[in-house]
């Protein structure tokens, strides 16, 4: 096993450590367990046998298996970015709203 | 016709009971300071001055843009015909506010612009910034305000749906201007005394280029 395997193995169980951690807090729900888990526990299995991805690699024409985790990973960030910043926006609007509310609330 | 001064306020408390005794003693006595989540006892020193001052506290500082638009909200619940815009820092003489009112409605005007003389007063980076910005918004709106960061400006309360902006910060100056030439609406600018104080804490250099981008957005859309 080569060193940038044992970190992404450490870092995949360190993450699933996390997970739990707020499943634990109650700040994940059950299904917000599972999917990060997957996608955690995806990561173990992919790291300790490359091959078991072969297919996914002729299929897309990808040379190595460490090329097709960092083209997944770029569009799993890609994506959870946007998502936050949709989420950051719409929360930005609620909370302008909601101050500006309570500061006009006492003008007649 | 009733006037309402609009005041956006952040970590104002030094300045802000002298800036709006001063606008008393010029006969305009229905003011709205905004206090913009300050750190420092602006929002109590408010509320200790006489008169039909209104103080009004956002919990957490939400921007200039946000601070003026609560304003406006309220001065339009209280009856406002026209919003006066100052800011908080004793920058603006409020002399100048008769002038605005006076232009407004002897020109039937929509808004009226307050523009700073370029001079030496005026530093140069502010200076070169707000020319730059002056020209873009020209070039791209057809609409020239000399000075388009000034916060100094009076409108009908009656426009304010047609020029309200989405800008929270420190944009919120040139969208007004962006959406008076969107809606076309009539508009004039005057020439204001304005104080540079030392500790003069408006937009920056990285402010300049964020709005000079939401220009060109603006533009787009």
């Amino acid at each position: 096993m080569i060193g940038i395997q044992i970190i992404a193995i450490i870092f995949a169980f360190w993450m699933i450590y996390f997970t739990f951690l707020h499943f634990r807090r109650k700040e994940f729900d059950k299904k917000e367990l599972f999917s990060w888990q997957i996608l955690w526990l995806g990561l173990i299995i992919v790291v300790l046998f490359p091959g078991s991805v072969k297919f996914v690699l002729e299929a897309t024409s990808i040379t190595r298996t460490f090329d097709l985790v960092v083209i997944i990973a770029i569009v799993v960030l890609l994506g959870i970015t946007f998502r936050n910043y949709v989420v950051i926006k719409r929360l930005e609007k609620l909370i302008e709203e909601f101050v500006r509310k309570e500061s006009v609330k006492d003008i007649i | 016709m009733k006037s309402v001064v609009v005041i956006p306020a952040y970590n104002e408390g030094k300045v802000i009971a002298e800036v709006i005794n001063d606008i008393k003693k010029h006969q305009f006595n229905d003011v709205i300071v905004v206090d913009d989540g300050s750190s420092d006892d602006t929002y109590e020193i408010v509320k200790r001055i006489d008169g039909k001052i209104i103080a009004l506290r956002h919990r957490i500082n939400l921007g200039k843009g946000a601070a003026l638009k609560t304003g406006c909200e309220a001065a339009i619940k209280l009856g406002a015909d026209i919003i006066v815009f100052m800011d908080s820092d004793g920058q603006h003489k409020p002399e100048d506010i008769s002038r605005f009112i006076e232009k407004l409605e002897k020109d039937n005007l929509d808004i009226v612009f307050g523009s700073r003389r370029i001079g030496k007063d005026m530093p140069l980076v502010m200076m070169l910034g707000n020319k730059f910005l002056s020209l873009a918004i020209s070039l791209l709106f057809k609409i020239y305000i000399s000075d388009t960061q000034s916060g100094f400006r009076v409108f009908r309360s009656s426009v304010y749906p047609k020029i309200k902006w989405n800008s929270t910060r420190y944009a919120v100056e040139t969208e007004m201007i962006v959406n008076t030439s969107k809606k076309k609406l009539k508009f004039a600018e005057i020439e204001i005394k304005t104080i540079y104080n030392d500790n003069y804490k408006g937009t920056t250099i990285f402010d300049g280029l964020r709005i000079f981008y939401n220009i060109l957005i603006w533009r787009i859309i």
